[in-house]
């Protein structure tokens, strides 16, 4: 290790602090360990098979309620699947449905944590970490498809992503263990009208956001305020030390009005606001965090992908990352 | 990671970082609970690590924060449902004498950046690297244990000052 990555050595306490902690490092005795280790695999492999046995049985009675719910949206019409879209308070979730909820995670704690609430019928709450960070491939091959749930993982190396999750409903307890997790950057709902998550999409394609939004996006954000007070209940700490916390407020008033619709879903930017109220930059779903200085300068770039999960190639505007989170 | 590895790793490696989430969690059971789990799943993983040592302590460190987080949503589920509240992580007494006092009156973050230094004789910069913070906030937090431990060391066996510091934890 070389010299100038240690602190500067104060030899009298570093040696009183390793010579206690070295006293209370025991001998091992390795064949125990080894077998405990076995033990501990053979009993994660058998809890896996019975996961996925249960999965199975879960997913189609998930299809079923699914098939249910897009018949009953398509019967209300179009107002009524608008009541249904809740970005708003999480308690109002109880009131929906279908709802959905979404992790955000820090650019540096990047797929290191994943909030599932897959058993919701049966009132679980399973906080799962992943270690070490995986990539988008390994992400994919864990959470993809298969699992019946919709995962998205931004293309390129968008240092952040997060899980959707199904479950309902969304309580205060589950809000704790969110707002409890270092590194989480955003929390919030929506989805319920099963046009941005559930496939095949209930909205048309000419509805959606094609190349544009990013020129709304960079003409609108100078009207945010340079401070912005978020609401204590909706505020979340993100890391222990940076002082930031967010605040995820429906911000598409930002957006024009006939496009309001169109954004719905797929931008809905939280706002990254530090302790000092001040606006940081913007969490955009499925897109990524633009600082503040980096969406007023036009200082991030801008490229066309597919999002597969939408079911119809078809498609949207990506804000590639600066690489400078928060 | 292949067995001979698993093997090696137990042998020169195993104690220390159990050791040392162990100080980093206020109890050796859990961190030896977290840390053969993280080598049973290691087991089925092909992927290469380099530093064996630190990427174990890393990941058991993950388990562990998981751990309290899931008995604090439990605690207060009973607290809601009117219950008997859980004991709060119990077998946390088997590491005791002075030096444990000092590290409990450390924040959380504080706690594991000093085991992982002293411990593990992770650098500044693998610390920061495993625990996805800045070199800086290393340094601050070091700087900051090693004058909490210094303070207590100084006082006479039995009379260690502990102090209550607000880590952010809920």
């Amino acid at each position: 290790m070389a010299p100038d990555e240690r602190l500067p050595a104060d030899d009298e306490v570093d040696e009183a602090i390793r010579r206690r902690f070295d006293s209370f490092v025991e001998p091992t005795d390795t064949s125990r360990v080894l077998a405990e280790v076995d033990a501990r695999r053979a009993s994660v492999t058998e809890v896996g098979r019975s996961r996925r046995r249960l999965g199975v049985t879960i997913g189609l009675a998930a299809a079923a309620l699914v098939a249910v719910v897009v018949a009953a949206v398509a019967f209300q019409g179009t107002s009524d699947r608008r009541l249904a879209t809740i970005d708003g308070p999480p308690t109002t979730a109880a009131a929906c449905a279908d709802p959905w909820w979404y992790l955000y995670v820090l650019p540096g704690d990047f797929l290191t944590r994943v909030v599932e609430h897959p058993m919701s019928a049966l009132g679980q709450f399973s906080l799962e970490t992943a270690e070490p960070p995986l990539t988008p491939e390994q992400f994919s091959a864990r959470f993809g498809d298969d699992d019946g749930y919709t995962d998205h993982v931004p293309a390129g190396d968008a240092p952040w992503t997060y899980r959707a999750v199904p479950g309902s409903p969304v309580d205060d307890g589950v809000l704790d263990e969110i707002r409890g997790l270092e590194g989480v950057l955003a929390f919030d709902l929506g989805g319920c009208d099963g046009a941005s998550q559930s496939s095949p999409p209930t909205t048309t394609p000419t509805e959606w956001p094609g190349v544009g939004v990013s020129d709304q996006i960079e003409q609108r954000v100078g009207e945010v305020p340079e401070t912005l007070p978020i609401p204590e209940e909706h505020a979340v700490p993100v890391a222990d030390e940076s002082g930031v916390r967010v605040g995820f407020a429906d911000r598409r008033d930002l957006f024009p009005e006939d496009r309001v619709d169109a954004v719905r879903g797929c931008l809905e930017p939280a706002l990254v606001v530090d302790d000092e109220d001040r606006v940081v930059g913007f969490m955009f779903r499925d897109y990524g965090f633009v600082s503040r200085e980096a969406a007023l300068t036009g200082d991030f770039s801008i490229r066309d992908l597919r999002v597969e999960r939408y079911g119809n190639d078809l498609p949207v505007t990506c804000v590639q990352l600066p690489g400078n989170g928060p | 990671m292949e067995r001979e590895r698993l093997v090696r790793f137990v042998q020169q490696d195993y104690s220390r970082v159990v050791a040392a989430v162990g100080f980093a969690c206020g109890d050796r059971s859990v961190a030896e609970d977290a840390v053969q789990d993280v080598l049973a799943a290691a087991l089925d993983d092909d992927r290469s690590v380099d530093n064996l040592r630190a990427w174990v302590a890393t990941a058991a460190l993950n388990r562990v924060r998981s751990r309290h987080r899931r008995l604090g949503a439990e605690r207060r589920a009973h607290d809601r449902l009117g219950a008997l509240r859980p004991p709060a992580n119990p077998g946390e007494t088997d590491i005791s004498d002075e030096l444990l006092a000092a590290i409990r009156s450390l924040p959380a973050r504080q706690r594991e950046i000093t085991a992982l230094h002293y411990l593990l004789d992770m650098s500044v910069a693998d610390i920061a690297a495993s625990l996805r913070i800045s070199d800086g906030t290393v340094k601050t937090q070091l700087h900051r244990a090693r004058g909490a431990l210094r303070a207590a060391f100084s006082q006479p066996s039995g009379e260690v000052e502990v102090v209550e510091v607000d880590d952010g934890s809920r």
